[in-house]
């Protein structure tokens, strides 16, 4: 049967109904302020796109509950970067430029981030960075601010781990070849390096490599005391479980890109006893900690939450403590709010300040995988550490 | 030592993968993307079994009998109807294949987009001599790609199959003439070639502990290279080529770490491989 004219004029008009419903969802009204979330929902990072996406549900959930933001309600869009930093770029521009977003937060990768932070501080928008550890995002702009820990602070941790508390002596790395991993040796090499212990051997590796036993046998070679190995979990668990097959007997340590249940599904057995840098403290008694994790596991459907989550979670609170402080979505005046907030006792990754850089400030944080599950291992308070310089 | 071992582990993989694509090339003369297809399809026919039963060996013959099926699948509904058509529509529609195989696999209800563990419990026990310790499963790849290589040989040079596939290779028409069903012939060479591909599939996910949507993307340029470095469609060729390209890519990145991406490496070797030897390593000439 073909189309007779007016079921082609119903078509148009239901169509063009659509778009104008579409139209008046998007931005915010006088009644609504609106978040948007970029992360990356296809790809090889969907995992943490999914993650990203609960936690910032979750966060937006929790202030509508507590009254909304200054009497109004806060709206959340969700944006799939496809784990493509073009498409980062693309989408922020959407955000800002048509849809009207009033805050924007990252729950990506810092290649993504990176290509998205100078649209976003040129347009004179509030961007909060959710667990994106490149220095440079910051840069960008007043801005731009981020909850997670910068890289250069995360290495410094981790070469604290290394070297006081595994008191190592020598030690082997295998980074991943991006950003991430550029960064977080840039400052753990230096550290490890000025504590007296020796790099004995280093590589790098591509993101998606899934053979690490050249690598790992290479570095065995050279007898390491530690295995500092910053990647995701999916290179993690491979290394992990290759370690093991080789006989490698040196201390493996990871970074907060193995902070994910999935490094446990996929390492099983091989995953008892790595110990990573991260930001969420499953063992903390503050109660905002065990109510989100409860509350997290509740929303996704049984997966644990994990750094990213936390993170993500964290950035959306912030961004309504800013709306909520500076009593509208004005950039200079949320940036002013965020330069004078002092209370971070409803976040999860124990913040204590924004530096002068914009970035999140807290006590370093090293987890264990005991049993199939990450537990407390240690935590570090100098400032010579856990601070940027 | 260690990584002599490691690499003839991750050879067997690539050998099990190129061979039967050697193997069509050398009788239908089609560049065989989709085989790269058939691999994913293997290891994810290989994982659900491996789920549900705990084990390798079952999953392995899963992922052949899976591999056999789809390899056949694609032959008969894309191929077959473009055999008479220049060599370029096959490739095209199997390069077509092969996407759309990815990107099926990444629905969540095949694969999604995540990868899973597949972290089989060695179903050989761990060898260890000295410094050099080879683990339970990667003795099992080994094993598994030394027995269908043999069983290939023996079906290659003692079967009436094995001698119509070598008669058509050598000239399709003049063995069609000489009384040999063609069809049937290609049909199970079709099917014997992509069996292997699938269990290379079950094989490389079980060595390297995941199985995931887009594992073919590699291989699927890769096996080329292996095919062509042994002289298109020269099977024995091909097992050498094979072996060497994993051994040198352990052996390099063990000594020099990553001087250059491990993929391009393979390409780097053909390119010179090729200024010597334009018909790869064991090619024979074209007459």
């Amino acid at each position: 049967m073909k189309p007779t004219p007016l079921i082609r004029a119903a078509a148009a008009l239901a169509l063009a109904l659509g778009l104008v419903g579409c139209g008046g969802d998007a931005g915010s009204g006088d009644d609504t302020y609106t978040i948007g979330l970029f992360t990356p929902l296809t790809g090889f990072a969907a995992g943490d796109g999914k993650s990203s996406r609960t936690a910032a549900k979750l966060g937006v959930d929790k202030l509508n509950a507590d009254g909304g933001i200054g009497g109004k309600k806060l709206a959340l869009k969700v944006y799939d970067d496809a784990s493509k930093p073009d498409q980062a770029a693309t989408l922020v521009r959407k955000m800002i430029q048509q849809d009207g977003v009033d805050v924007v937060v990252s729950g990506s990768y810092s290649a993504q981030t990176r290509a998205a932070a100078p649209i976003v501080a040129r347009a004179d928008k509030l961007m909060v960075v959710g667990y994106a550890v490149d220095p440079s995002i910051t840069e960008a702009g007043e801005s731009i601010w981020r909850v997670g820990e910068l890289a250069s602070i995360q290495g410094k941790v981790g070469g604290e781990l290394v070297t006081k508390n595994l008191a190592a002596k020598r030690v082997a790395i295998l980074q991943v070849d991006n950003d991430f991993g550029a960064s977080l040796v840039a400052a753990f090499r230096p550290y490890v390096e000025s504590k007296g212990a020796q790099v004995v051997y280093r590589t790098k590796y591509p993101l998606d490599e899934k053979d690490y036993r050249p690598i790992l046998s290479a570095a065995n070679k050279a007898r390491p005391d530690v295995i500092y190995a910053p990647g995701y979990y999916n290179n993690g668990a491979d290394i992990l479980k290759q370690a093991k097959e080789l006989g490698v007997t040196a201390q493996i340590v990871g970074v907060e890109g193995y902070d994910s249940p999935n490094l446990i599904e996929l390492a099983g057995q091989a995953a008892d006893g790595v110990i990573i840098t991260t930001e969420l403290n499953r063992d903390s008694e503050s109660d905002v900690v065990q109510s989100f994790i409860t509350d997290y596991e509740k929303a996704s459907g049984g997966r644990p939450a994990d750094a990213v989550a936390a993170e993500v979670y964290d950035a959306v609170i912030i961004a309504g403590k800013a709306l909520d402080d500076a009593g509208g979505a004005d950039t200079e005046k949320l940036v002013g709010a965020l330069e004078n907030l002092d209370d971070f006792s409803d976040t999860t990754t124990e913040i204590t300040k924004f530096d002068a850089e914009r970035n999140a400030i807290r006590p370093g944080l090293a987890q264990v995988v005991k049993n199939g599950e990450f537990q407390f291992y240690a935590s570090f308070d100098d400032p010579a550490v856990i601070e940027a310089g | 030592m260690q990584d002599l071992v490691s690499g003839i582990a991750l050879g067997s993989t690539y050998v099990l993968l190129a061979i039967g694509l050697s193997m069509i090339y050398g009788i239908l003369r089609i560049i065989h993307v989709a085989h790269a297809g058939v691999y994913v399809i293997g290891a994810w026919a290989g994982y659900l079994v491996w789920r549900s039963t705990g084990s390798l060996l079952l999953a392995v013959i899963a992922g052949a009998v899976a591999g056999a099926v789809a390899g056949v699948a694609v032959l008969q509904l894309v191929y077959r109807p473009m055999l008479d058509k220049p060599r370029y529509v096959p490739l095209i529609a199997s390069v077509g294949v092969f996407i759309l195989v990815a990107d099926l696999m990444a629905k969540p209800w095949l694969l999604g987009p995540n990868p899973h563990q597949m972290n089989v419990k060695p179903p050989l026990p761990a060898l260890r001599v000295g410094d050099i310790g080879v683990s339970g499963t990667a003795l099992f790849v080994v094993l598994t790609a030394a027995l269908l290589l043999v069983m290939l040989w023996l079906v290659f040079s003692r079967t009436q199959v094995g001698l119509r596939w070598q008669a058509i290779a050598a000239d399709r028409e003049l063995a069609g003439a000489s009384g040999i069903d063609v069809n049937r012939a290609v049909l199970s060479n079709f099917a014997f070639g992509s069996a292997l591909a699938g269990a290379a599939g079950v094989a490389y996910a079980a060595y390297t502990g995941s199985v995931f949507a887009t594992m073919g993307d590699v291989p699927s340029y890769k096996a080329f290279v292996v095919v062509v470095l042994g002289g298109l469609g020269n099977v024995w060729g091909t097992v050498v080529a094979g072996f060497g390209l994993a051994l040198l890519e352990t052996l390099l990145i063990a000594n020099f770490g990553y001087l250059l991406p491990r993929d391009a490496l393979a390409f780097i070797v053909l390119i010179l491989v090729l200024m010597v030897r334009p018909r790869g390593l064991f090619g024979r000439a074209v007459a």
